[in-house]
């Protein structure tokens, strides 16, 4: 036998199969699925701490923005002093309400059967005007509460905060025999709200029956006598604190519905096990198809042979953000998405290892804005939508052996179509600029688009940063 | 070139495997799994061991499948990777401990070693995965998985003649336990 044949004996040993145990491609899987469970929780938990740092930051700041101006209530003589000079006695945005009026609490609304025709007179206005009507009202309600002002619950004021306002809606007697203002205030306020603190005189009622305000209070409207500045020498009310339906724009006066978003758009890939795209299925037959069929037309176009890396998609863009209703927005604008990745292939018959693809689209966003909590400052919201892109350019730059570039362009045909849904929150630094963040996921369709990240992993996040103009 | 049609069912599988398709991934086990399991068994002598392999031969070749180039068979490529994975577990295990000794033996040719033609390919397992280490390596490496002296110094970091001598010294060893069986 010689070397050759004892070699070719051992060599069938090439052919020789064992079989595998139960377990080995459970296991297999469960190795594998550790990396993809790793990428999904990567991406959900940085999805999860930017929403609760959104959420956080929001608590934050709501708490600080709390405003201190109410209405302060005085007495008679007083009233008739302001009245006559026609001066905000206050100047600094809040009013002067006659004692006994039924003072709108921030967030209720009057109804015309707690108005006097007799007060409609004295000021000008409905919620806020003398009247015997709206006193007999509060003199004979059946609850009689503490101010409000002392009430933590009723408009965050606290006795401890403003006890001058305290003492302005008390009359001077019980002002003085609780000049501090404590411990008849927090035994008020810490005790049943609805406890009787009637005054001595009769006349002059400066207890007010808050169970009404509250009552009428919970659809958060504000009337708008209380916000449009009908009293006389009066601004319109500022409001210690207000529910969802703060309407900055209202509180502003008049102004345009009308914001200017300037931002930017940067993308990743997410869920790269999860979603498998049909277009890649596509690329991966054409990729090998040239393997198959060697009369396949080669010319004057890029047969990739081995796929790189992608490179993170940038978008700018600028857009209208139009409000709808209170609660509603409508977002649409143009942006510009630039998108490159790196490939090894064939171009005219010469293999290039480095190939450089840059694709440019630019796009019509169109978003729904769902407001959930609103302050002067911050706003939180939800948001959804899609956009509508086209390709403006498809470029090949390959570099040849002697650094010399071919640059070649592939025609762009069809649109890109897609759907996003996300989070948001906006901080404005003064009325009419500020900043915005929204968290979002998109989902880019198969319309047979040229092969970029997003045929590939066409679940995308994004997160769009930018600048907000109000006018 | 025309593929057959076992080629183009290959091409669809290894497709669908590029995209994570898991399925595409589980067929593509079953069909190479027996073969490589038998490769890394003669790798790591033990079967548990050649198992861990396996998996982890498996996991490298779906990572690297986009590298593929399509130039050659797809079981030669893979056939690669698990050699590759089988020398890494080894190294992990104890360094690849060759024989410094280069002196290269000299096949026995004269001697009848007909009765290993009939040898069954279990009875010839048992005969290479007894074979000591380096020897064993290099005579799968060399003789079954084709592999050039030099490729196989250069991934054992021995030296060309080192690979020929613990070679032969194989094969020696191979006839020596096929005579004492044939007793």
């Amino acid at each position: 036998m010689t070397e050759k044949e004892f070699d070719d004996i051992f060599r069938s040993l090439g052919e020789h199969t064992e079989t595998p145990s139960e377990g080995t491609w459970r296991n297999i899987e469960r190795k594998m699925g550790r990396r993809r469970t790793f990428t999904i929780l990567k991406w959900s938990g940085a999805a999860c701490t930017a929403a609760a740092a959104v959420i956080v930051a929001f608590m934050l700041l709501r708490h600080g923005v709390s405003e201190q101006e109410g209405i302060r209530v005085v007495s008679r003589e007083e009233f008739e002093n302001i009245a006559e000079a026609g001066k905000n006695v206050a100047g600094s945005g809040t009013n002067v309400a006659e004692p006994g009026t039924n003072v709108a609490e921030p967030g209720t609304s009057e109804t015309e059967e707690n108005i006097s025709g007799e007060n409609a007179g004295a000021t000008g206005s409905d919620a806020i005007a003398g009247g015997d009507a709206i006193s007999a009202k509060i003199q004979s309600s059946a609850h009689s509460h503490t101010v409000a002002a002392v009430s933590d619950d009723r408009n965050g004021l606290s006795p401890e905060t403003c006890p001058e306002t305290a003492r302005e809606i008390l009359p001077a007697s019980e002002a003085d025999t609780k000049a501090d203002g404590e411990s008849g205030f927090e035994e008020s306020a810490a005790g049943n709200a609805d406890t009787v603190s009637e005054t001595e005189n009769a006349g002059n009622i400066y207890t007010i029956d808050w169970s009404d305000f509250t009552e009428n209070a919970e659809d958060g409207q504000v009337p708008d006598d209380a916000v449009q500045g009908n009293h006389s020498g009066n601004e319109g009310i500022s409001t210690a604190w207000r529910p969802a339906s703060d309407d900055i724009h209202s509180r502003q006066g008049k102004k345009s519905g009308m914001v200017l978003d300037i931002g930017s758009t940067a993308e990743a890939g997410t869920f790269a096990n999860g979603i498998v795209s049909p277009a890649n299925t596509r690329y991966m037959r054409k990729m090998n198809s040239f393997r198959v069929d060697p009369n396949i037309n080669k010319r004057d176009t890029v047969l990739e042979r081995k796929t790189g890396k992608y490179s993170v998609p940038v978008s700018v863009g600028i857009s209208a953000k139009i409000r709808l209703s209170e609660r509603f927005d409508l977002g649409i604008g143009v942006n510009y998405t630039v998108m490159s990745r790196k490939l090894a292939g064939e171009f005219n018959g010469n293999y290039y290892s480095d190939i450089r693809n840059i694709q440019q689209y630019v796009g019509i966003p169109l978003s729904i804005y769902f407001n959930i909590v609103q302050s002067k400052r911050v706003a939180f919201y939800v948001q959804a939508g899609g956009a509508v892109e086209r390709s403006i350019s498809d470029q090949y730059r390959m570099t040849e052996a002697n650094n010399n570039v071919i640059t070649h362009r592939e025609p762009a045909k069809g649109v890109q179509l897609s759907v996003s849904a996300g989070i948001g929150i906006e901080y404005w630094f003064t009325d009419f600029i500020g900043i915005y963040l929204d968290p979002t996921l998109r989902y880019y369709f198969d319309n047979y688009q040229a092969k970029s990240i997003r045929t590939d992993q066409p679940l995308q996040t994004g997160f769009e940063l930018g600048m907000r103009f109000r006018f | 070139m025309v593929l057959s049609v076992t080629g183009l069912r290959e091409q669809r599988l290894i497709e669908r495997c590029l995209l994570r398709d898991r399925r595409a991934q589980k067929e593509l086990f079953e069909v190479y799994a027996p073969k490589m399991l038998a490769l890394c068994i003669r790798y790591m002598k033990d079967r548990d061991e050649a198992e861990d392999v396996l998996q982890d031969g498996f996991i490298t070749l779906f990572n690297q499948l986009e590298h593929f180039e399509g130039r050659g068979s797809f079981e030669g490529w893979a056939r690669r990777i698990f050699v590759t994975t089988a020398l890494m577990h080894l190294r992990k295990k104890d360094p690849l401990k060759m024989s410094d000794d280069i002196t290269e033996m000299n096949f026995a040719g004269g001697q009848d070693y007909s009765q290993i033609a009939a040898m069954s390919h279990k009875e010839l397992m048992k005969l290479v995965t007894g074979l000591p280490d380096g020897f064993r390596i290099v005579f799968n490496m060399y003789v079954i998985e084709g592999y050039s002296h030099k490729e196989i110094a250069d991934m054992l970091g021995i030296s060309e003649n080192t690979s020929r001598s613990q070679l032969s010294r194989a094969r020696l060893w191979l006839q020596q336990k096929i005579k004492e069986c044939g007793k």
